[in-house]
């Protein structure tokens, strides 16, 4: 339990310092000198990992000159590449490693199972416009010098001059107007118009470009999700490599070049080409130009996949060395449930993805032998399965059951929370409804604790005063209609955790005379029976525990606004088309969804977090979704030659990528 | 005999035809289509997917087309050695077929061979010495071959090794030889892993050998016409290789046939556990994935090598059995 007091201490130490600089100054990207002697001083001894200054201060190196890695001085000997100094932006983004200055040197080795997991190394390898500073609270400029943020809708960029593209050409302003003009406004490349990604509120944005290194995006109404977007692990790009997207473009392209490639590569037209060839994301074709530490040199499918160091990265370390330190990235594939295996020997230098809390033990107990080390970091979770009522099962009996606020109280006060932790976390998590984790700021515990203490006499004197009194041979509750009360709990099969929890589920809620059973599927179908609520129950994730805190995409999360991913539909149908399809929901989830709305057009701030927690105190008092534990940490294996890694931290999809916001850039090997 | 083989040859064609219209109609039958499987895999990653881009890649890739229209598009390039596009690795189908091949012919035939050697010897001595301790031996390890799959067995021997050795088993090559070139030091790399699978592969099937050559030995020894033979003064060895072991290998020879398509997919599990870089879990991916145009030429090439194959081993029974051959001719 001390580690995880420690971790709690950390979270809430680094986030609250952090908000601090943000509330002083939301538009003003610079990092605060004062504010990170803050940060580091105030956990000095719980946080290790806590560098002594945010990890990126967009300041010039003390340097006059920048040193690069020997493979790279020798190319520029032999005037196959042009020096360290013209390579950098003339304002090299400053890295301040974790531990120290690392040396040269050395491969990465990290498992994936499927080939196109070869975008990792987009999501590990940052260089996003803006990026997320080591608290994960922050946004720092990354690929832009600076940016500003007027009235939560206008958006600028000024970029690094003189930052280049992983083949040399310098970026400019014109890859931006490439994407803009010649894909996302042509009607060929999106005859839906512009991606939605760049939608908000149903507009698209004005877009101005006023000189080389400026670009601005203006929306009608707020925009909410653009910074993160832009931030997330996906990293959406509003550029493209437009000297090589050039080559693709009808537009541009010789007519009889490009009528050859679109014969030879197999494809129906020159957008499908187009499209085959725009990797940004994907990072698997070799000459495809980037920004990321390290490039592809493969064509899929393979069975080691490396990436080699971009002699055009525009990072440096505070000693102006440019980074990254490793000389390559390598992922050798394997199958998915091989990983944890494969890491107790060693294959792995470095490996979050395809570990999950179950494997703990057996990565634990064979450290030595693989010779790494076994890090626990916090996760994102709220809840790592949240139980849905269909509020649209077919099974109209239970609908109806589930509307009755008193049926969704004796449910969740049905469930040993405390024992659902200690038998499948170790105790690492948090019993909690869907609710902040503890630490962050703006958690109330209140609202986290409602209704989520073990209480069976409770919850059978609910189902009591209902009238559901009568009972089966086998001591179970009848329904209104004479069946037996019986909840089918559809799982998309995804967490392994669930199977346990379940077991858990299915005998405390014996107690209060409710039978379980327990549908195990796959994503697909497990949707399809949710929206068209042949399912009675569903479970799900939750990834709230941090990030709505600072905003983010995820207040629909809680009451839905439209489909939603998790498979319940017909509310937030109902709410999406304005009545004309799904099912209406209850005065209280209708008020929650235009509290969303209002949300969602109001600028991070005071008022922005009153919304958002008067969303919280309805989900509190209505229980539409039941919580059972957050905040179980995830495991990541280090080997122990690998250096600048922080002992604790995060490992959350949605906002870090798992690994990124630690700038494997920096990391070395010993 | 020739208008016989003539005739096979012709009504292979139909045969493949129609093979290939169900097996890529099985293959699209599934609900979705491969844009689904990949939406579903990008938000189990906690990615979203972008529903313009998926309809952009849909109209791009045909998938909006009638089914008979995506089958004749494909069907027909076939002939024209175009065997169209996996979606999953935006690569011609022939190339990503064609990079695997070798590999998974070199470990399939090998296997083969290395099942063969083993077997007969040992299915020849277990029958000759029927109930012997040599002969329980052989059952017992035969049974335990046949009954276990061999991706279990694959799984067993990694986690020993892993456990007791500190050693990653799978693959084919260590890593510093996956992406090299082909060199006197990588089939050196090649041949220190390949002892696995192949020991893993050559378990199930020796064992099976061993049983069924076995079980036809035991009905052919005590026959009339082995004690003829015997009676009539040949040795041991001649006795038994020239009559019983040519008949018990019959059901070895109208198998054999199975062989060639099992080069493709026998391993497919085991590949897959094992990471091997064979055709197999490429299969398997693209069945998963539909995509289909790859899993399609994927079945299609196996029908080929089953029809050939079928064949192959009609010629094979009838060459190795007169009673074959002379039954043939006579109808």
């Amino acid at each position: 339990m001390k580690v995880n007091l420690n971790r709690r201490d950390f979270l809430r130490a680094t986030a609250m310092a952090a908000l601090s600089v943000a509330a002083a100054s939301c538009a003003q990207p610079a990092a605060e000198p004062a504010a990170e002697p803050t940060t580091a001083a105030a956990q000095p001894t719980t946080a290790p990992a806590q560098p002594t200054a945010a990890p990126a201060q967009p300041t010039a190196a003390p340097q006059a000159t920048f040193k690069e890695a020997p493979a790279l001085a020798e190319l520029v000997k032999a005037g196959k590449l042009p020096p360290v100094d013209e390579r950098l932006p003339e304002n090299p983004f400053v890295v301040t490693p974790v531990d120290g200055i690392g040396k040269y040197g050395g491969e990465l080795t990290m498992l994936i199972a499927p080939a196109s997991d070869t975008k990792l190394s987009r999501v590990y390898g940052g260089s996003r416009m803006v990026s997320w500073d080591i608290t994960l609270t922050q946004l720092l400029p990354d690929m832009c010098e600076k940016f500003e943020i007027n009235e939560g809708r206008d958006f600028v960029f000024y970029f690094r001059k003189g930052l280049k593209w992983s083949d040399g050409t310098p970026f400019t302003t014109e890859d931006c107007r490439y994407y803009w003009e010649d894909m996302a406004n042509n009607v060929e490349i999106s005859p839906n118009g512009v991606p939605s990604w760049l939608m908000s509120g149903g507009e698209a944005p004005t877009v101005e470009i006023s000189d080389a290194y400026t670009i601005r995006f203006t929306w009608p109404k707020v925009n909410k999700v653009f910074m993160d977007n832009l931030s997330g692990s996906m990293g959406y790009d509003f550029w493209k490599p437009a000297h090589y997207m050039k080559q693709f473009h009808v537009k541009y392209a010789d007519k009889a070049a490009l009528d050859k490639a679109v014969k030879d590569g197999g494809h129906q037209d020159w957008m499908a080409l187009h499209g085959a060839n725009d990797r940004y994301y994907n990072q698997d074709i070799p000459d495809y130009p980037t920004f990321m530490p390290w490039v592809p040199t493969f064509k899929p499918p393979q069975e080691k996949y490396t990436f080699v160091r971009n002699p055009y990265f525009y990072k440096v370390d505070t000693e102006g060395n440019q980074l990254p330190y490793l000389d390559n990235l390598v992922f050798i594939t394997t199958d998915v449930k091989l990983i944890p295996l494969k890491c107790t020997t060693g294959d792995a230098d470095v490996q979050q993805r395809s570990l999950s809390f179950s494997d703990i033990t057996l990565l634990k107990d064979n450290e030595k032998q693989g010779n790494y080390e076994t890090r626990l970091w916090s996760s994102d979770w709220a809840t790592a399965m949240r139980i849905l009522p269909n509020y649209c099962a077919q099974d109209k009996v239970m609908a109806d059951l589930f509307l009755d606020k008193r049926f969704r109280i004796a449910l969740s006060l049905g469930i040993d929370r405390a024992e659902m932790n200690d038998v499948a976390y170790l105790g690492y998590g948090v019993p909690q409804q869907i609710e902040l984790l503890p630490g962050v700021p703006g958690y109330n515990e209140a609202w986290a604790q409602a209704y989520a203490k073990y209480d069976p006499t409770e919850a059978n004197r609910l189902l009591d005063e209902m009238g559901l009194t009568q009972r089966d041979a086998e001591g179970y509750r009848l329904r209104p209609d004479g069946k037996t009360l019986d909840l089918l709990i559809d799982d998309a099969g995804e967490n392994p955790v669930y199977v346990d929890l379940i077991e858990l589920l299915t005998s405390t809620y014996k107690g209060i005379g409710i039978k379980v059973l327990y549908k195990f599927s796959d994503r697909t179908t497990y949707r399809a029976r949710m929206s068209s609520g042949e399912a009675t129950m569903g479970l799900w994730g939750s990834e709230l525990g941090l990030t709505y805190a600072t905003g983010g995409v995820i207040a629909s999360g809680l009451f839905w606004t439209e489909g939603n991913n998790d498979g319940n539909n017909c509310w937030g149908i109902w709410h999406a088309t304005k009545g004309t399809d799904g099912v209406e929901p209850p005065a209280s989830f209708k008020k929650a969804q235009e509290l969303v709305e209002q949300w969602k057009l109001t600028p991070e701030g005071p008022e922005s977090d009153k919304i958002r927690d008067e969303i919280r105190a309805i989900n509190a008092e209505e229980v539409y979704q039941i919580g059972t534990v957050g905040g179980a940490p995830s495991p990541i294996v280090v080997k122990n030659t690998m250096r600048n890694i922080p002992k604790e931290g995060f490992a959350l999809w949605s906002r870090g990528g798992y690994v990124y916001w630690t700038m494997p850039c920096q990391w070395w090997k010993e | 005999m020739a208008s016989y083989i003539a005739r096979r040859l012709i009504i292979m064609i139909p045969t493949v035809l129609i093979i290939s219209f169900i097996s890529f109609g099985i293959i699209v039958l599934p609900p979705g289509d491969y844009l689904e499987s990949l939406v579903a895999s990008l938000e189990a990653q906690g990615e979203r997917a972008d529903q313009d881009y998926i309809a952009f890649l849909r109209r791009s890739y045909g998938l909006d087309q009638p089914f008979i229209v995506q089958y004749w598009r494909w069907f027909s390039n076939m002939f024209r050695g175009d065997f169209g596009y996996s979606f999953e690795f935006r690569r011609e189908v022939s190339d990503l077929i064609g990079e695997r091949m070798l590999l998974t012919v070199v470990i399939s035939i090998t296997t083969i061979l290395l099942t063969t050697a083993i077997a007969w010897p040992i299915a020849l001595f277990s029958a000759t010495h029927k109930y012997s301790f040599f002969d329980y031996v052989a059952t017992f390890f035969g049974f335990i071959g046949v009954s276990t799959p061999s991706f279990l067995i694959a799984l067993v021997f990694m986690f020993l090794m892993g456990r007791y050795f500190g050693v990653s088993a799978g693959g084919l090559f260590s890593p510093q030889y996956m992406d090299a070139a082909w060199s006197w030091a990588r089939v050196k790399d090649l041949l220190a892993h390949l002892w696995v699978p192949l020991f893993i592969l050559a378990t199930g099937s020796t064992a099976g050998s061993i049983r069924t050559i076995r079980a036809n030995m035991l009905d052919e020894l005590g026959k009339p016409y082995v004690i003829t033979a015997r009676a009539k003064g040949l040795t041991e060895l001649k006795v038994i290789l020239k009559y019983p072991f040519r008949v018990a290998l019959n059901p070895f020879f109208s198998s054999v046939g199975w062989m060639l398509p099992g080069i493709i997919s026998g391993s497919t599990i085991l590949s897959t556990v094992l990471s091997l870089p064979t055709a197999g879990p490429l299969l398997l991916r693209a069945l998963q994935t539909q995509d289909m145009y790859l899993a399609g030429s994927f079945i299609f090439l196996q029908t080929i090598l089953t029809v050939i194959g079928t064949l192959l081993s009609d010629l094979a029974l009838a060459w190795s059995d007169p009673r074959v051959r002379y039954g043939k001719a006579g109808s």
